[in-house]
């Protein structure tokens, strides 16, 4: 028996950016480690509570960004921190305890068969639990993305993430914040990468919804979408 | 001289006066030196001789020469506000750049052994 079928998640590396999570952190990598995901990175973006302590305590691996960057500067540095390890798949998760692990076997299916190179979880497939304001946010991000960057994601917004080694090895994130989640998008359409949604269930907690973005947030983010297009469209 | 060329032509060669310095200081390039001493000359005469606006502004088709002003003002103000915007992102990523680089750092520090070693399957 080969050591991945013995170990089903070693061939795969988790990267959860986390910006003070301490509340759900050490439990989202129990999870995973539970059912085999042992290679966990955690990119602790600059918290000032005990998201990092816990995180290590935990079992994962800690790397730490100096000072707060936003969801794209630690999602940037964890995929250039995983792929020295060279895992065949790389996964993001996120830390505010949101997603199901058992759904992991689904995203990464694609990608083990070869049927495609990114493969996004989409929470808008069946978007029961999702409050009405969230749905309709997700939406707006959707189709900002579309209009600047031309593809069609049902779920841009998702934290849940597979990439192979080498679709991570293409993807330049060059934004810092909420803005990556539709630059990433941006990069599978250049790079002409394979990709494939697959619907998965949010969990929705008080504490997860507070962590996501607010309508203030969400135009400070269109902006930033908008000077990332015009940077890229520069180069 | 009303009491507003006063202040205009006082503001217009007080700034002159700082690009002198600041070029000096050589704290600004020489196309920046001489685009800022256009401005500020620019700024001197329409201050003594306010009525040359209202030509430029009858070409245009607004009628006052101060309402000209104004627009341009507008204008002007906003494509900086747009410079700084694009400065602003670039710097940001720069940190980010230079953040990701520390924290990349700590994995040659011998963080590797938490997650196995590199290349390979688990320790």
């Amino acid at each position: 028996m080969s050591a991945q079928a013995e170990r089903p998640g070693s061939h795969i590396a988790v990267v959860i950016p986390a910006y003070n999570e301490e509340r759900t952190i050490a439990g989202v990598i129990r999870g995973l480690k539970a059912i085999g995901y042992s290679r966990i990175l955690v990119v602790d973006d600059g918290s000032k509570d005990r998201t990092s302590e816990l995180a290590r305590e935990a079992g994962a691996l800690v790397i730490r960004h100096v000072v707060n960057r936003g969801l794209g500067g630690a999602l940037g540095t964890g995929l250039k921190a995983a792929l020295l390890f060279t895992p065949e798949i790389i996964l993001t998760f996120d830390a505010d305890g949101q997603h199901d692990p058992d759904e992991i076997a689904h995203i990464i299916e694609p990608i083990e068969k070869g049927e495609a190179d990114v493969v996004i979880g989409s929470r808008l497939s069946d978007p029961k639990g999702m409050p009405w304001s969230r749905r309709v946010a997700n939406q707006v991000a959707d189709l900002v993305t579309l209009l600047l960057f031309g593809l069609w994601v049902s779920d841009t917004q998702s934290g849940l993430r597979a990439f192979s080694r080498s679709a991570a090895a293409r993807i330049r994130i060059m934004t810092s914040g909420m803005e990556t989640s539709s630059e990433i998008i941006a990069e599978i359409g250049r790079n002409k990468l394979r990709l494939k949604e697959v619907p998965i269930k949010a969990i929705y907690t008080e504490y997860s919804l507070s962590k996501g973005q607010s309508f203030k947030l969400g135009l400070y983010t269109l902006t930033k979408l908008i000077l990332a297009k015009i940077r890229r469209s520069k180069q | 001289m009303k009491p507003i060329q006063f202040f205009l032509l006082a503001f217009a060669l007080l700034a002159l006066v700082k690009v002198v310095q600041k070029y000096r200081a050589r704290a600004i390039q020489t196309m920046q030196f001489l685009a800022w001493v256009l401005i500020c000359l620019g700024a001197t005469f329409v201050a003594v001789f306010p009525d040359t606006t209202n030509f430029f502004a009858a070409m245009l088709g607004i009628w006052r020469g101060a309402d000209l002003l104004l627009y341009a003002s507008l204008v002007i103000i906003s494509y900086l506000i747009f410079r700084i915007h694009l400065t602003l992102d670039r710097v940001q990523q720069e940190i980010t750049e230079i953040v990701r680089v520390l924290a990349l750092d700590q994995l040659e520090a011998g963080g590797s052994a938490a997650v196995g070693t590199r290349g390979g399957k688990e320790t």
